[in-house]
């Protein structure tokens, strides 16, 4: 095995990094197009922008990784967003106080998502769909279907500038940087892996896979809570209907796009959901400054995201062809 | 033979083992739509009435159309996030050639097409290209979303023939609306086709164990795609009987979160997203069922929020009585 | 030398549903020593080997490790104890790095990559190995990776190791550089239990041999003063069935021919013609090719190269068939049964009737389902399948059940050339009898097959002809009554 040296081809190449040079294709083309593409600025806001997919798309990697999956994630968000505004309006709870609140509520709900699957055996998918259903509900109910204006505070919190840098970037960027840390560098991060690795022999080596499979749950729930208060701060409204709306498929396919499988058991934060998410949100961002027409957006969208998919199975099936090889 | 025979498992029972068979897979559900329907019969005003009997089966069949698609969608364990969005899509540009050339059956035609083709290229990319299912339809369903609204810019196309209404959204007699007999007709043929064909078998092993399935000669490929161009067919027979009913088509009517509904017809029905399971006959049941709730909760004038969290406690405890019973049956 | 370690086993009993998996045995064992435990499916080795490592408890008896009773209830107990269970399928996290392979089930808190690294080194090393523990475990070949698993015991302060059938997936030579490393255990005061099917491996290796039936101990002593003949009666508690290949066939008629056969690195060009009638066998050791000759031919796995051609009996002669309609003229009995073998959540005759559903219709639309059961029934009588009935769940039967159901299967289907891979494995030695006479009969009604297996016996028992394979190349032919064990593997390396 080992006289085999590495030879790579070119179509070998291409294959293995289309994703990269399909996101790079795409940026030069913005580049050229718009002098405002890679601009400070302009990434500046993009970052702003992609803060909540991040942290919604961090909490799903692991979750991923572990094989399961997780559709409550933007309900969630809606909740805790829910809880943190309604806090902060009805019972004049301070700001930060009011965050925990609202984490402690996602905590909350991921411990249910993960009751459901972990003890009682539940599908992760249809228990997640279920609780994506309730929680939506419960959204509408405590804002009784109503929009909320966000208090001042928010707009303090919104508009506060550390380093020109807004808040959200720090937020977000930190929270995946931790997590990255954590999956890569801690027992329980490496424990995550091996469960989705393989359940079965990380059960018979002596990993509580039910307790790891849990506590991924209750993260994710949590970084839900962060995400959807977060969102909220973008929009400076509480939207019971749209804030987390579709969040849990936008983040399943960063995470995919960059590079996590669906499968489980591989995957990574940074670079992969990083680049997943930049890549996603720079796809909307440059169509706006090219001045496309807004209706276009999703479809440049869906058409780039199936490429990209695309890409990425012609990279799997050549490594099955090579690895049948061996 | 000395010992009493089992019953068949699932999908190939045969006439004599029906009873038994309800008693397996659908039973539960079925006790609990004919209870359901005389506790709101008797408690609700205006359930019981021929017209909003009706009225439910026609919610039932926007439900159940697709979820016929998605039934032999989930036996192969995939999955078709697209559907409501197709249907939405599809019918959009279909009637954009009906007002266009006011020729209804062209119009049907070209919504019917447009369908398919969606299905096409969701059954070409898993199949041929070996993508996975929920990405490939995701990505498809952000598409049909874009084509909609660019073609729409919020508003809905509509001016389409009279005949086109006429034909689709008329009642049999006077009382029986022509999509409800579509959707029985429908969901029939499936029924047979997923029972009683060489093509329902061969999907079902597709289901259980594909290398298996490949060893016996079946081409996995082909069943893969057929089944995503079925998912399309359905949603755009869907598509037309919508269009027909509200007398336009717009992006509203095929809302990405539709496809909860129609997801839980099918695992309400006995479906299983792992795959394998499933039958058309659970699934119809499955989409009245889903119906039914939320016609009495617009009856009753409950808040219409609630009828989320009751739809999601029913989902998770579906699922739940699903694992209980595959535990017993384990033991 | 550190202290000896004994084990000692005391009157252990295990019940099943059912079933009584051993039946009050006891073992002693000591460091330095290696144990060779064999016996049929079904006799108990797994069992005793669940029992030490962790999986279940027993239902009686105790476990001593030097003279303190023991109690083991997870696998983890059994680490604690110095117990490491290497399992047949390397039990591997396939996108970790092999350090974290060794270490990731003793992880706490942060993790140390330099430690780690260095930790699997010196197991490694220990073992005369080097591997770079920081490649992932998925760019290893599959007798690395046993390695890695053995170090994983090793780390973990094993001194009682229990492998269990570890060559069954092997070459030759990576099968030689575990018998090392086991020696090298050996020496280093390591007791060791070898579950093996193949009984030569068990006299190169073993001192000691343990023959286990239903339950009970029937054979315990040294290894060289047992002879085989003593074993393989004890083993199954009678004469052998035997099989009857005695006659001298003559064939004539080609019904097959294979060309220039090529799909990646194997098959390499593999030619050969099967006659009508004629059993024909593929020898070659563990990643010689052979499934994949079956797979390409079967248009399973795509071929690069190469023609097949089949008398199609329509007076025609040897006509060109695409790969990927093959499998409407042939059936493959394939070598793993769960995998790809049957379709375990249905029924008897749901499995028998689908690869052939074409032949059973009612009119051009319908299945007919009667027919089907009926022919299964006929079938099933016919193989001396033990089922309750055609409905029971293929699941619930047994190994060597399962199996004739999947022959079961073909034979409806009435293949011209049947590819059979490793009939046998798994299965106990009263079925595997069964099996190989049906392959003899369905040759003597006229059928081809092409069978592919690792035993000799075997092939010498149901064969006409025997190719061999080495590296994905045909390197020789030979006719049933030269087929010798020195001659094969003269020919396959």
């Amino acid at each position: 095995m080992k006289l085999k040296t590495k030879q790579i081809s070119v179509k070998d190449f291409l294959i293995k990094y289309a994703l990269f040079i399909l996101i790079i294709a795409l940026w030069i083309v913005y580049g050229i197009n718009s002098p405002h593409f890679f601009t400070i600025k302009n990434l500046r806001s993009l970052l702003t922008n992609a803060a909540p997919l991040l942290i919604y798309a961090t909490g799903m990697t692991y979750i991923l990784i572990l094989g399961e999956i997780d559709l409550s994630v933007g309900s969630v968000g809606a909740v805790a967003s829910a809880a943190w505004i309604l806090s902060m309006t009805k019972l004049d709870v301070p700001l930060a106080a009011a965050f925990l609140i609202a984490l402690l509520i996602g905590a909350a709900c991921g411990l249910l998502t993960g009751f459901m699957v972990v003890k009682l055996r539940i599908n992760a998918f249809m228990a997640s769909l279920g609780m994506q259903f309730i929680l939506r509900g419960i959204c509408y109910l405590s804002a009784d279907g109503e929009q909320i204006l966000t208090p001042k505070d928010v707009h303090t919190f919104a508009n506060y500038r550390l380093l020109t840098l807004s808040p959200l970037i720090y937020i977000s960027l930190s929270i995946a940087a931790i997590m990255m840390l954590i999956y890569k560098y801690t027992a329980f991060g490496r424990k995550i892996q091996a469960c989705g690795c393989n359940r079965e022999a990380a059960k018979t080596i002596g990993i509580n896979v039910d307790r790891i499979k849990w506590s991924a749950f209750i993260i994710s729930g949590m970084l839900a809570g962060l995400a959807g208060s977060l969102q909220c701060v973008n929009f400076g409204i509480l939207l019971p209907g749209s804030i987390g709306e579709g969040s849990e498929f936008l983040a399943i396919t960063a995470c995919v796009l960059g590079g996590t499988s669906l499968m489980g058991g591989t995957g990574s934060i940074i670079p992969g959901t990083l680049i997943g998410v930049i890549f996603y949100y720079s796809i909307e961002n440059g169509l706006g400054l090219l001045g496309a027409n807004v209706y276009l957006y999703p479809i440049v969208r869906g058409i780039v995201i199936y490429l990209a998919m695309v890409t990425d199975s012609l990279k799997f099936s050549v490594g099955r062809r090579k690895s049948k090889g061996l | 033979m000395g010992k009493k025979e089992a019953p068949p498992t699932g999908t190939a029972a045969v006439k004599h083992s029906l009873t038994e068979k309800l008693k397996n897979e659908n039973a539960a559900l079925i006790l609990l739509v004919i209870v359901s329907m005389i506790v709101f019969g008797i408690t609700v005003p205006n359930f019981m009435t021929v017209g909003n009997i009706f009225n439910l089966l026609v919610q039932a069949s926007t439900i159940g159309l697709p979820a016929i698609g998605l039934t032999f969608i989930l036996i192969t364990a995939g999955n078709d996030l697209s559907l409501p969005t197709n249907m939405a899509c599809s019918a959009i540009l279909g009637c954009a050639v009906m007002q266009k050339t006011q020729n209804t059956f062209l119009g049907v035609i070209a919504i019917l097409a447009i369908a398919v083709c969606f299905g096409v290229i969701n059954g070409f990319s898993v199949a041929k290209l070996k993508m996975v299912p929920m990405i490939v339809t995701l990505a498809i369903q952000t598409l049909n979303v874009g084509i909609s609204e660019f073609y729409t810019q919020g508003t809905s196309v509509g001016g389409l023939p009279q005949s086109f209404y006429r034909i689709f959204s008329s009642s049999l007699f006077g009382v029986v609306p022509v999509s409800v007999i579509i959707f029985l007709l429908t969901a029939f043929v499936m029924h047979q086709i997923l029972t009683k064909t060489v093509f329902g078998r061969e999907l079902f092993q597709t289901g259980i164990n594909e290398k298996a399935a490949r060893v016996n000669g079946v081409n996995t490929t082909r069943i893969l795609f057929v089944i995503y161009v079925i998912g399309g067919f359905m949603a755009g027979i869907s598509g037309v009987l919508m269009a027909a009913r509200l007398k336009a088509a717009g992006t509203s009517m095929g809302p990405v979160s539709a496809f909860n509904n129609i997801i839980c017809a099918c695992v309400l029905g006995g479906a299983s997203v792992w795959g394998g399971k499933g039958t058309i006959l659970g699934t119809l049941i499955g989409s009245i069922v889903m119906a039914i709730i939320t016609n009495v909760m617009n009856l009753l004038n409950v808040n219409f929020f609630v009828t989320y969290v009751v739809k999601g406690i029913i989902i998770i405890l579906v699922c739940y009585l699903d694992v209980l019973r595959n535990q017993e049956k384990e033991r | 030398m550190a202290e000896q370690i004994t084990l000692e086993i005391k009157n252990i009993s295990k019940s099943f549903p059912g079933v009584r998996a051993l039946d009050h045995v006891s073992i002693e064992a000591r460091g330095g020593e290696i144990i060779g435990l064999i016996g049929v499916n079904g006799a108990g080795k797994s069992t005793l080997m669940n029992i030490l490592g962790g999986v279940f408890p027993q239902t009686e008896g105790e476990i001593r490790i030097n003279g303190q009773e023991i109690q083991i209830k997870s696998p983890q107990d059994a680490e604690k104890y110095g117990i490491g269970f290497i399992h047949q399928e390397p039990v591997m996290f396939q996108y970790m790095t092999v350090a974290e392979n060794i270490s990731v089930s003793r992880l706490h808190g942060k993790v140390n990559y330099k430690e780690l690294n260095a930790a699997a080194r010196k197991h490694l090393e220990q073992m005369n190995c080097d591997i770079d523990p920081r490649k992932r475990v998925a760019d290893l070949p599959i007798g690395e990776r046993q390695m890695v698993e053995i170090a994983r015991a090793l780390s973990s302060g094993g001194k009682i190791l229990l492998f269990d059938e570890p060559t069954a997936s092997f070459t030759d030579k990576e099968k030689q550089r575990l018998f090392e490393v086991i020696r090298e255990l050996k020496k280093a005061g390591s007791c060791i239990f070898f579950i093996s099917h193949f009984l030569d491996e068990v006299e190169e290796l073993t001192d000691r041999t343990i023959v286990l039936r239903d339950g009970k101990v029937v054979i315990n002593g040294k290894t060289a003063d047992i002879s085989r003949k003593d074993i393989l009666r004890n083993m199954i508690g009678g004469e052998m069935a035997k099989v009857d290949n005695e006659e001298e066939r003559k064939f004539e008629k080609v019904l097959m021919r294979v060309d220039n056969l090529t799909a990646g690195d194997k098959p390499d060009h593999v030619s050969f013609d099967l006659y009508e009638g004629e059993v024909l066998g593929i020898w070659g050791l563990m990643g010689a090719g052979r499934t994949e000759i079956l797979r390409a031919l079967y248009g399973l796995d795509k071929a690069d190269e190469g023609t097949v051609s089949l008398d199609l009996g329509d007076g025609r002669g040897l006509q060109a068939i695409p790969f990927a309609r093959m499998s409407e003229y042939c059936g493959y009995v394939t070598e793993a049964r769960h995998d790809d073998g049957c379709l375990l959540p249905w029924s008897v005759w749901e499995n028998m009737s689908a690869p052939n559903l074409k032949n059973y219709k009612r009119n051009r639309l319908f299945l007919d389902f009667n027919r089907q059961k009926e022919e299964s029934r006929v079938y099933c009588k016919r193989l001396n399948v033990k089922t309750p009935s055609v409905f029971t769940k293929v699941s619930t039967l047994s190994g060597g059940n399962q199996q004739k159901v999947i022959m079961a299967k073909w034979l409806m289907k009435k293949p011209k050339v049947f590819f059979i891979d490793e009939p046998t494995r798994g299965v106990d030695v009263g079925a595997k009898a069964e099996i190989q006479r049906m392959v003899r009969e369905l040759a003597a009604q006229g059928s081809s097959c092409l069978v592919v297996s690792s035993e000799i016996e075997e092939l010498s028992a149901v064969c006409d002809r025997v190719v061999i394979l080495n590296r994905g190349r045909l390197t020789g032919e030979l006719l049933k009554k030269e087929i010798d064990k020195d001659t094969l593997m003269h020919l396959c390396v």
